[in-house]
């Protein structure tokens, strides 16, 4: 990481975002800054826009209004051809549930995004086991996610977001259907992977237990940040 | 906490002085309050005059000298019928920030300015403590503790979270009675 004195641009900011889903307005002028390598959990509680948030500032919907910064790129005015490219190359994306392709084994699923950007198979699925060791599951990499439990399955997750070496990870409600155990080998694991690798994790969840593993929180109500409680 | 019971329990573990006992109770528990010398030393009274503890001898090895305790068979099932017996699922409702959000209501306060503010505290100390428990070095004593510690500020939180929610209900009902 390279702070050089002062505060350096965030590498990612929602300002005044707006969004609505028919009728409900979703995001009623949310603003939201994510620093390089800073995990920042977002919560609040059901209907409170959190995810809707994380889908503007990932590029996986437009904003109806506000702008949304990625390196100093407005990605809410980029044509969907380079979204694309930089979902691919820049961002990780982790839900709670079925992200992984159940036809795939669980390193065949790592391996995927290496190939689509151009490995041999061989060196997809070389580095792929490397990354499914980090997070604790190399000895199920050939069973296929029908066959793990739900923490394996969302830490060979992880691994697949995580393998292509994006800036961010956007990971919504990533342990919604996690035990509390499970739920502390997923977290330990992608917090101390994206501490090493210097990656920005936007953490989507309502369980404060999980965002106590975030460096700071922003909290929303009704679709706008809630103004923020310092205590110290 | 049952001072008395605990060092029954490291007891078992084989003879100590009041010293070691003392050492060993505050790794074990890392986030309790460290035991004061004084405690260790009345209570270990206390044990011996209740027959659940005894002298077992002295040890000077060139410095003063100290006493050597160990448990009784008393002792250790005294201990036995403490460590099974259930505690009392408390309602915790003499709580602090409990009796500050009432007051607060009471007296026209900002009830929800205080919400806000403890709630960022809790969280603060969520994070200290999840730091604790997830570094490398964290032993198994310090995960349980850190993991009590955690779920019960997540208990408050929670509650936090539903009484700012309420508020206004809550604000009328205190106002009523």
């Amino acid at each position: 990481m390279s702070n050089q004195g002062g505060t350096p641009p965030p590498l990612l900011a929602g300002r005044d975002l707006a969004k609505a889903h028919g009728r409900t307005e979703a995001l009623r002028g949310a603003s939201v800054e994510l620093r390089a390598g800073e995990i920042l959990a977002v919560t609040g509680t059901s209907g409170s826009g959190k995810s809707t948030l994380l889908h503007c500032l990932a590029g996986i919907v437009r904003p109806d209004a506000g702008s949304v910064t990625y390196a100093g790129e407005r990605l809410d005015r980029l044509p969907e051809k380079r979204l694309s490219e930089l979902r691919r190359t820049d961002f990780g994306v982790v839900f709670q549930f079925g992200q992984l392709i159940p036809e795939l084994t669980a390193l065949d699923n790592v391996a995927l995004p290496l190939m689509l950007a151009g490995a041999t198979r061989a060196d997809a699925r070389t580095r792929a086991g490397e990354w499914l060791e980090r997070f604790g599951v190399r000895g199920q990499g050939e069973l296929r996610p029908g066959a793990m439990s739900g923490g394996q399955a969302q830490r060979a997750a992880l691994a697949r977001a995580l393998v292509t070496g994006p800036k961010v990870v956007f990971a919504d409600e990533p342990t919604g259907a996690l035990d509390s155990l499970a739920t502390e080998q997923v977290m330990t694991a992608l917090a101390h992977t994206v501490r090493e690798a210097g990656t920005a994790v936007l953490l989507v969840t309502h369980d404060a237990q999980v965002a106590a593993y975030a460096d700071r929180e922003v909290r929303l109500s009704d679709g706008a940040v809630l103004p923020s409680e310092v205590t110290a | 906490m049952s001072t008395r019971h605990i060092l029954l329990g490291l007891l078992e573990a084989g003879p100590s002085h009041g010293y070691d006992l003392k050492r060993r109770h505050d790794e074990r528990f890392p986030q309790a309050r460290p035991l004061a010398y004084g405690q260790v030393y009345t209570t270990l009274q206390r044990l011996v005059r209740d027959g659940l503890a005894e002298v077992e001898g002295t040890d000077a090895d060139g410095g003063p000298e100290r006493t050597r305790y160990r448990s009784t068979e008393a002792g250790a099932h005294e201990l036995a019928v403490w460590a099974g017996a259930i505690t009392p699922p408390a309602p915790f409702v003499a709580n602090e920030i409990f009796a500050k959000v009432v007051v607060s209501i009471l007296a026209g306060g900002d009830p929800a300015a205080y919400l806000g503010a403890q709630r960022a505290a809790h969280m603060e100390r969520m994070r200290e403590l999840t730091a604790v428990k997830t570094a490398p070095t964290a032993d198994l004593t310090t995960v349980l503790s850190a993991d009590f510690a955690l779920n019960h500020l997540d208990a408050d939180l929670r509650w936090m979270n539903t009484t700012a929610a309420r508020l206004t209900t809550l604000t009328a009902e205190v106002d009523s009675a």
